[in-house]
């Protein structure tokens, strides 16, 4: 309304000049209505903002990246003036509401409310306000247009998104277990076909009675243990200098959580080892350890100081260990590390997940490289080990 | 909420603007007369909308009763009342039609504006109210304007009414804030400084004013403010040097001007008291100076005299400085006084004229008065030989003996070697004038000093003056004078004021008359010709005739129109002047009426215009062209009957246009039945209208149009038309 400024900008002048020239009620009345004009109306502003009323809720307080959620916003006016122009301004850097535009700006008559239903996405995981930042407040002659923020905003902890891998390329072969001692596990036990008789002691739910009615002898099911290799993932937790550092983060702790949540599913044990000012390991081995895993994803932070090659140096890792390096680069003396793992018979499996793939790929006998910058299609990169 | 809005607000605006026309045509209606009339009609306009129809009827008829029995004889004989109540209805029907227009609205606001600041132009004030509405409507219409703007919605009362608080706020604002009747004085920013000492330093002083109770009555002593009706003479003075006056001629004085402030009747021995000057008389004693210095004037045919400028007419702009005071300062051979600011109460009964209320500085008025050369010998002449003159029985004559009597009285305790001294210094004169001359010749002898000690007790001032201490300042020469005169038997009496010197200090324009500036004198009355100042103070009243030859005149100042609007006394050229003010107001209310009436058109025609713009639906069309069927049918004298169908109205028509022996062709290929068929079909078969449907009442319509035109002329026809237009929502 610049229109409407200048008008006042003039009347001021005008009627200043008039009342240098003149005296008497009119002149001076008209003076103050001008000058009194732009004083009210930033009062006005502030009157409105201390009086407007804004609720928001979301559906939960807990949410995952990239997925909808119920978000509800609710204006009033309580008050007995009009509010002439109310423009709510929503957290945009982190958070997107759907259908913003028909809900942000407003003009509500004394006693008016308004909500509106609609849901929000969170593009990043972590703990952020979303929903309503501020309010812009306009006066009755659009003069101004105030920003004030709101001090009670709606705060919500997003989670990573989980990755359902069908296959994970580097844990499908299963080690023969007895070449070796270390590094199995026996949790998943499979059914034999063969039977033995019973004994003390063996658990009376094993009894294969089908068999021991038809040889008239308590039979009992034999097990056999399957061995898989023990899964680590060493994640870095360095503050890399990157165009997008929470895209990164992101990408690091989404490619951790489908790893783990494939290694749940098919019952592999494993460990997930980063900096969080000290080295924490933390072990996964059912859902309810992966989920305590996945809850603590969204207060992990990236200000770690120990590079890749020095958490694998204070981490001991066990022999026939799958050993999931993920890294922002691949420096030489990682790849050193890295070698002395694979000498050391641990099968090791890096994955790069900066912004740009090196142009020449690192090489490594016995270790895996797999390059998984921004844009990669995690689920394909992580189920057929290559990257298109 | 919306009838309040949209009823309420142009009634408000009418009582505004009808008060101000009470004022401006001077009616003798009661202000509670509109106010009254518009919640009557806010009550009428109530029950419509409430659609009681029963008690509207019942409230006019018992209101039409009340105003004829009571108003009839009052309101009917006069046009001006006439006018009065047109207007008032002119301008409430206006602005309600205004009110659904917010871009018209927001024109007309802009335009009241222009207008309030071209009466301003013309020095016309108006009522704070009216200002206030105008104000109010401005700021509301200039807000919808931009809501509508900004939302491309159409206005929802509810919003402006809800804004209603912040505007009214805004408006008390401007209400409570100070108005001057000078113009804004920007000193605060140009010199901060200064302006910012002035304001401390006048501040301290109107508390010091009000804590010491000051601010009544001038008194030479205390300069200015004083409040004894009887002072005591005589002790060390100490005059102050800030400003108490400012004093501006329209032409070159060249000659000190008295300006009389306390004027004091009877003197006690130790001061003067004021008796006589408290009583009223029947005419203000300043326009009865007026008549004798007038009548002396024409004695002397002054206008026939060539060498020497005897009376000239002058005006002087006075106002007032750090002074706070009930005194109105004014010369000798007052004529009238004008108020440039505010508040023209004053009490102008006795010779000295008082404010009713204290003024302070920047208090402005204007005195016209007839300045007389004392020094002329015309007028000295005069004066020798108006011993044992009287005036002829009359007014003029009862206020010289009233005089005469009043003001030769002296206290018995007025030693004898005074009037002994007035004896013996006036022995050799012939006439008052002389002898009075001859008294201040002889005080110009004794010595001014303003170190003088108090008057012992129990002795005569004058006494003590002339005998004891033979020195003093301005009040010690001006009571010897009155006292010694009084002695030789002339009135005479003692005068408190300022002097503006003819070397005074002057600051735009105005002479600056300070503390110094105080001063007290003795004035002689003579019949025949008025109170005459005789200042027997040394180095006072000294001035040479030459000031006063025609040939070292020169005007001073140009001759300017006054900025300040001014509210004169009832003279009768101020009277004149007010009627032809009234009436160029009058006649420019008009015009403004007129305005108002062609912008109600105006709207009018424009919301027919958006009206017939509009989009309507086939069906729609069809209804209201067959309303502009019957409309002309009426016209042409053919009205549905109450019990007659489509059908039989269409064939009964049919055959009475017939009747007028009209051209076949121009019923031609128009059925009437046809059109009622069509109309039927769409009213109550529930068919959807098509074209050809609305082609067929169209083409009924247009030979009925032809018809008419042929039957009733083209200037008939036009207007029909113009009819059927304009009630296109109604048919």
């Amino acid at each position: 309304m610049k229109l409407v400024r200048i008008g006042i900008v003039l009347g001021v002048i005008l009627s200043g000049v008039f009342v240098t020239f003149y005296g008497g009620s009119i002149p001076y009345r008209l003076f103050y209505f001008f000058l009194a004009i732009p004083l009210l109306c930033f009062f006005y502003t502030l009157y409105v903002y201390l009086r407007f009323k804004v609720f928001q809720s979301v559906g939960h307080k807990t949410l995952v990246k990239e997925e909808a959620a119920e978000y509800t916003v609710q204006v009033g006016n309580e008050d007995f003036i009009t509010y002439e122009n109310m423009k709510l301004i929503f957290y945009e850097d982190y958070s997107v509401i759907q259908d913003v535009k028909n809900f942000c700006e407003y003009c509500l008559m004394p006693g008016e409310k308004k909500e509106y239903k609609t849901t929000v996405l969170c593009k990043y995981r972590g703990n952020y306000p979303i929903g309503v930042k501020a309010v812009q407040v306009t006066d009755f002659l659009h003069l101004f247009h105030i920003t004030y923020p709101i001090y009670e905003t709606c705060k919500v902890s997003v989670l990573p998104k989980i990755v359902d891998l069908g296959a994970c390329f580097f844990l499908e072969e299963n080690i023969d277990e007895k070449r070796v001692s270390t590094g199995i596990s026996l949790e998943q036990p499979e059914r034999d076909v063969e039977t033995r008789p019973f004994q003390n002691g063996d658990d009376k739910r094993m009894v294969n009675w089908k068999v021991s009615a038809k040889y008239q002898e308590l039979l009992i099911r034999k097990w056999t243990g399957v061995s898989k290799r023990e899964v680590t993932l060493l994640m870095e937790t360095l503050s890399y200098d990157q165009e997008d550092p929470i895209a990164f983060e992101d990408r690091m702790l989404e490619c951790i959580l489908a790893i783990t949540y494939y290694c749940v599913k098919q019952n592999t044990l494993c460990h997930v080892v980063y900096e969080q000012e000290e080295l924490r390991q933390q072990d996964i081995y059912d859902y309810v350890s992966f989920d305590t895993f996945y809850q603590s994803t969204s207060t992990i932070f990236f200000r770690g100081k120990l590079p890749m090659e020095q958490v694998i140096a204070n981490y001991p890792l066990l022999e026939n260990q799958v050993a999931v390096i993920l890294t922002a680069t691949v420096t030489d003396s990682l790849l050193e590390a890295v070698g002395e793992m694979v000498s050391e018979n641990i099968k090791a499996v890096i994955l790069v997940l900066g912004e740009k793939a090196s142009e020449q790929k690192p090489v490594v006998a016995g270790a895996e490289f797999l390059f998984l910058g921004e844009g990669v299609d995690l689920r394909r990169a992580l189920e057929e080990g290559d990257v298109v | 909420m919306k009838f309040w809005y949209e009823k309420g607000v142009p009634l408000l605006f009418s009582i505004a603007v009808a008060l101000q026309e009470i004022e401006w045509m001077g009616l003798q209606f009661s202000p509670a007369v509109p106010v009254v009339t518009g919640l009557f009609v806010m009550l009428l306009l109530f029950l419509s909308e409430k659609k009681q129809w029963n008690v509207l009827g019942a409230v006019c008829i018992v209101a039409g009763i009340l105003v004829f029995l009571f108003y009839y004889k009052e309101i009917v004989p006069f046009e001006m009342y006439h006018l009065f109540v047109g207007i008032f209805a002119l301008q409430y029907f206006g602005m309600s039609a205004l009110m659904g227009f917010v871009y018209v609205k927001f024109g007309c606001s802009l335009s009241f504006i222009a207008a309030v600041i071209v009466l301003r132009f013309y020095k016309v004030e108006i009522q704070p109210f009216l200002l206030m509405f105008l104000l109010f409507f401005a700021i509301t219409s200039c807000s919808e304007f931009v809501h509508v703007s900004y939302y491309k919605s159409k206005l929802d009362s509810r919003r402006t009414l809800g804004m209603l608080p912040v505007f009214l706020v805004m408006l008390l604002v401007c209400m409570l804030l100070p108005v001057k009747d000078t113009p804004f004085d920007w000193s605060f920013l140009t010199d901060p400084v200064t302006s910012a000492y002035q304001s401390v330093r006048a501040l301290c002083e109107d508390v010091s004013d009000s804590i010491r109770g000051e601010g009544s009555l001038f008194s030479y002593e205390s300069a200015g403010i004083g409040n004894e009706d009887e002072s005591t003479l005589g002790g060390t003075l100490e005059q102050s040097d800030r400003v108490l006056l400012k004093v501006k001629g329209n032409r070159s004085i060249g000659h000190a001007v008295y300006l009389n402030g306390s004027i004091s009747d009877t003197y006690t021995g130790a001061g003067w008291k004021k008796d006589a000057v408290k009583e009223s008389t029947k005419e203000c004693e300043y326009k009865l100076a007026a008549q004798e210095i007038a009548y002396a004037m024409n004695t002397l045919n002054y206008s026939t005299i060539e060498d020497e400028i005897v009376m000239q007419e002058r005006t002087l702009d006075l106002k007032f400085g750090r002074m706070r005071t009930k005194t109105l300062f004014y010369p000798e051979y007052l004529n009238t006084l004008s108020f440039t600011s505010k508040g023209a109460d004053i009490n102008d009964d006795t010779v000295n004229i008082l404010f009713k209320r204290a003024r302070k500085r920047n208090y402005e008025y204007r005195v016209l008065y007839k300045d007389v050369n004392l020094y002329s010998h015309y007028v000295t002449d005069y004066l020798k030989t108006l011993d044992g003159f009287e005036y002829p029985a009359g007014e003029l004559r009862d206020y010289a003996e009233n005089i005469k009597e009043k003001y030769t009285k002296l206290p018995d305790s007025l030693p004898e070697q005074v009037v002994e001294l007035a004896k013996q210094v006036t022995k050799d004169e012939q006439n008052d004038y002389e002898r009075m001359k001859a008294i201040c010749g002889y005080l110009k002898t004794l010595n001014y000093s303003k170190d003088v000690d108090d008057v012992p007790e129990n002795t005569d001032f004058v006494e003590h003056f002339l005998f004891d201490t033979r020195k003093g300042y301005c009040t010690y020469f001006a009571t010897a004078a009155a006292v010694l005169g009084r002695s030789a038997g002339i009135p005479t009496r003692y005068v408190e004021g300022l002097t503006v010197p003819k070397d005074c200090e002057q600051e735009d324009g105005y002479y600056l008359v300070d503390g110094t500036c105080a001063h007290a004198w003795c004035e002689a009355y003579f019949e025949g010709f008025g109170w005459v100042i005789f200042d027997a103070t040394p180095g006072y009243g000294e001035e040479g005739e030459s000031v006063w030859t025609k040939k070292e005149f020169t005007f001073h100042y140009k001759e300017e129109p006054v900025k300040q609007p001014v509210t004169p006394l009832v003279t009768t050229d101020v009277a004149e002047e007010e009627d032809t003010v009234k009436n160029s107001r009058f006649e420019f209310w008009l015009l403004c009426v007129v305005a108002v009436f062609a912008v109600v058109i105006l709207v009018v025609l424009v919301r027919v215009y958006r009206y017939g713009k509009r989009k309507q639906t086939q069906e729609e069309q069809c209804r209201f062209a067959f309303g502009v069927l019957l409309f002309y049918c009426r016209k042409l004298g053919f009205t549905l009957g109450a019990s007659e169908t489509l059908m039989e109205f269409s064939y009964r028509v049919q055959i009475g246009l017939e009747q007028f022996d009209l051209d076949p062709a121009l019923l031609e290929g128009a059925s009437l039945e046809e059109a009622s068929e069509v109309y039927l079909k769409l009213r109550y078969g529930a068919c959807v209208a098509e074209e050809e449907d609305l082609k067929k009442i169209m083409k009924v319509v247009e030979s009925l149009q032809k018809i008419y035109r042929k039957k009733y002329g083209k200037v008939r026809y036009w207007m029909v038309h113009i009819e059927s237009y304009l009630l296109r929502g109604v048919v």
